[in-house]
């Protein structure tokens, strides 16, 4: 079999990358299925720029984070380096750089799982396994679309430290010096994110579809990604505080055992390299520990040979995509046990079980669903994690998060509302074809959103009500009359804008022409009534209902609940 | 004797394609009615709008007495329907698809039981009850679309390529169940391209083309239609669609490709 050109390989292997994101966008973005191929053969530039955008985006993040060893260069570079200082400079310097490099093996991690779960399946080679390409052309071009798929954030992470330390100390040696570090823990990081993703496919994931108990195993990776991934750019900063202050006090005081950095200096990744870095940066200055520097080129030597196992371990898991898995020891599946019995339920609590079944077994739908979950417990852990003076007081972190609970309440229910509708890409199938009333679709869909976007409402009255003044107990009944408000008013706008069809109003088919217009009302309409409400509570209990302000805030509720509740009535028979 | 389906001059376009152009057909009690034609010739839009998954342009549609558009949750009830693509929730399993429909439809949850216990074992699947569908053949993915079809014995069976992906033997109990549900007093209307199977199994046959109604009948009045004694039906229909002279050209272009090689 004749092997084909590199070039050739190369102009292959970016068909197979922009597959790739397609299917990543399938998998997990907001748009159904038939509107993401619709996007596409509209416009397949824009989606190539979509998919560099989101390179750029890593690159963004990283770039932030590269702010922090710079940091450390900067004050190394500033300082004088005496006997009693030394220990302490060099702790320092060697832990910024060591968590800038768990930094960057975390932000490459998260931000690309999705990408590496999906090029890790080996799904997109199907297609070229029965092609005559020969095993080295195979090999080859798996290799040259994991390259493009990292080839920006790679570049990247390689040159921007050594090119910012050359730009600020104007010195050669720092640059090669930065670089060759990086490289040595790029030659770390990138096998394990190869390893790591490769498990997370082929046990977590792919294990998790064929099985009824997978999505215990789904939920909670997902848990795991969103509670580490979201926070993690919010507490960036109190980390660049926490870091700053560290470095301050141990400059000043000098006070840092040795042994600390003996040990330190040992463990091969992040710090061995780290340290070796640091102690030949601070070389021009005449200061230098031979113990301390053989005992990291040992760490270093470590490093090196783990490198060598990952890196192999890692391609031949790359060169295992380009073959035919192994045929799986099938189940034998005998009817002999097998009990046949059918249960039924209500409409409201079959619609329920089967997208909520349907959401924790479709893992793009049920990150969107527990990012929904989430974000109000964002908001609490990144408000905790301010410095005060950004707040004030802990009565003022208080009302911070009252505000933006009802700031984000409409985006909590799109993105709820997107992870039901993702989980149901076969909309208009089967659903569509059996007899229900629309209302309870409408139920079904309203209960789940509610109690989603209310359950965090409810454990941050439970951890606080200690601290809650009265004004803020009547802002959480608010809050929880505008999350009933705005599901009824968000899922009738929905069916009103999206799902007219004969007369009628569904959730089983969807009209999406001019949808960014559509979407664009909805908001509009969903503010105006939050606003609207927040602030004709506010007008009447003031001037006019002062001592009644509680129960016109729930007489208020309960009207516009009441008179939505005839609207979804009459719109959906 | 009431009609069990009448759709007349039924129109459907899609932009400025004319995908359904003025159809009429209806469906007698204990009739099972083939719709045939090419791809593209406007079955499923036909089919989509007997059930009221479509908005019609004009035409009227009747299934029972009971109109699709104005009353689609009264017609769904009395009409059992296999979709030629997939449209199973592929994330549940097999038995939690039969709770949902069942669940829908308000059937008896132990007559369902024993239902669906003789459609599984007859469709030879009941051994995947709990697996994913996600994780069945193309075949048995069939299967488990028309036993939820044929879950509440339902009054019309409207089945779209229903042998698409079957197996001999459940092709066999298929046919089988066919003749079953006509017995019961059933109606079915259903489209196929496997032409022996319409020709063997249909009352009447509709060949429809370009939205259009070509002809109709019974399989001898097609035959005379097409002035083809003894023609099979695949015949009839190549040249009661004009397509009789353009096939005969492709094959002939084919065999000399293939004698090239």
């Amino acid at each position: 079999m004749s092997n084909l050109s590199r070039s050739k390989l190369w102009q292959f292997s970016k068909k197979i990358h922009e597959e790739i994101h397609f299917q990543t966008q399938l998998a997990t973005g907001i748009s159904t299925k038939v509107e993401t191929i619709e996007k596409y053969e509209k416009n397949l530039k824009s989606q190539r720029r979509l998919a560099l955008l989101g390179g750029l985006f890593i690159c963004y993040i990283l770039g932030v984070v590269t702010i922090l060893p710079v940091m450390g260069i900067l004050q190394l570079f500033s300082i004088d380096i005496t006997s009693s200082n030394f220990t302490a400079i060099v702790f320092t310097n060697s832990l910024i750089l060591s968590i800038y490099n768990m930094y960057i093996l975390f932000i490459l991690f998260m931000a690309g799982l999705m990408n590496y779960v999906t090029f890790m399946r080996g799904d997109y080679f199907k297609l070229l396994r029965p092609l005559p390409l020969s095993s080295r052309d195979m090999t080859q071009l798996t290799f040259y679309v994991f390259f493009r798929m990292n080839a920006i954030q790679l570049t990247f992470i390689l040159f921007a430290l050594p090119v910012v330390g050359l730009i600020l100390t104007l010195s050669p040696l720092t640059f090669f010096i930065l670089l060759l570090n990086n490289l040595i823990n790029l030659g770390f990081i990138v096998p394990v994110l190869i390893i790591v993703a490769w498990i997370l496919a082929q046990k977590v994931f792919n294990k998790a579809e064929k099985s009824p108990i997978g999505p215990i195993i789904t939920v909670l990776t997902m848990v795991v990604y969103i509670l580490t991934v979201i926070p993690i750019f919010f507490l960036m900063s109190s980390f660049y505080h926490i870091i700053n202050q560290l470095f301050n006090s141990t400059l000043i005081t000098g006070k840092i055992n040795q042994k600390i950095n003996f040990l330190l200096s040992l463990i091969p990744f992040p710090f061995s390299s780290n340290y070796l870095t640091t102690l030949v940066l601070l070389l021009p200055s005449g200061s230098i520990s031979f113990p301390l520097t053989l005992q990291s080129v040992f760490g270093v030597c470590i490093l090196l040979s783990f490198i060598v196992v990952a890196f192999r371990k890692g391609s031949s898991l790359i060169q295992k995509l380009a073959f035919e898995p192994a045929i799986e020891r099938h189940k034998v599946f005998s009817e002999k046990d097998v009990v046949i019995q059918v249960k039924t339920s209500t409409l409201v609590v079959t619609f329920m079980k089967k997208t909520l079944t349907m959401v924790f077994r479709d893992y793009g739908a049920l990150t969107l669903f527990v990012l929904g979950l989430l974000m109000p417990l964002i908001i609490f852990m990144y408000s905790f994690a301010m410095p005060e003076r950004y707040i004030g007081s802990d009565r003022g972190t208080l009302w911070f998060i009252i505000t933006m609970l009802v700031f984000l309440v409409g985006f909590q229910i799109f993105i709820l509302y997107n992870s039901l509708r993702l989980s149901e890409r076969n909309l208009g199938g089967l659903l569509s074809t059996l007899p229900f009333k629309e209302r309870d679709l409408f139920r079904s869909k309203q209960f789940i959103i509610s109690i989603a976007c209310l359950l965090p409402i409810l454990f941050f009255f439970l951890l606080f009500q200690e601290f809650m003044t009265i004004g803020m107990l009547y802002a959480l009944i608010k809050i929880f009359f505008v999350n009933i408000i705005t599901v009824y008013v968000f899922l009738i706008l929905h069916a009103f804008f999206f799902g007219k069809i004969n007369n009628r109003y569904t959730f089983t088919i969807e009209n999406i022409e001019n949808q960014i217009r559509k979407w664009i009302a909805i908001f509009v309409g969903l503010y105006s009534i939050i606003l609207g409400y927040f602030k004709l509570t506010e007008i009447i209990s003031e001037s006019i209902l002062r001592n009644w302000e509680i129960g016109f805030i729930i007489l208020t509720g309960m009207i516009l609940t009441s008179l939505l509740e005839l609207i979804t009535k009459r719109m959906f028979v | 004797m009431e009609l069990v389906l009448i759709v007349n001059n039924l129109k459907k376009s899609f932009g400025s394609v004319k995908a359904v152009d003025g159809l009429s057909f209806n469906v007698k009690p204990g009739e099972i009615y083939g719709l045939l034609g090419p791809n593209g010739a406007g079955k499923s839009t036909t089919i989509k709008s007997i059930l009221g998954l479509l908005e019609i342009n004009s035409g009227y549609i009747s299934v029972f007495g009971d109109d699709p558009i104005k009353t689609p949750s009264k017609v769904k009830k009395n009409i059992g329907y296999v979709p030629e693509e997939f449209s199973l929730y592929e994330s549940m399993t097999v038995a939690e698809l039969l709770n949902f429909v069942a669940s829908l439809r308000a059937l008896d949850p132990q007559i369902t039981s024993l239902d669906a216990d003789e459609l599984l074992k007859s469709l030879n699947v009941k051994k995947y009850y709990d697996s994913l569908i996600a994780s069945l053949s193309h075949g048995n993915k069939q299967k488990i679309q028309i036993i939820c079809a044929l879950l509440h014995r339902p009054k019309l069976l409207i089945l779209d390529e229903p042998f698409s992906g079957l197996d001999a033997r459940s092709s066999a109990i298929l046919k089988e169940l066919f003749q079953i549900h006509i017995n019961n007093g059933g109606s079915i209307l259903f489209s196929t391209h496997i032409m022996e199977q319409a020709q063997i199994l249909c009352t009447r046959i509709g060949i429809i083309n370009q939205g259009k109604m070509v002809a109709e009948g019974k399989f001898e009045e097609l035959q005379e239609l097409a002035q083809s004694a003894g023609a099979t039906l695949e015949e009839v229909f190549l040249k009661l669609t004009d397509q009789e002279e353009v096939t005969n050209g492709i094959i002939a272009n084919l065999k000399r490709l293939t004698g090239k090689t």
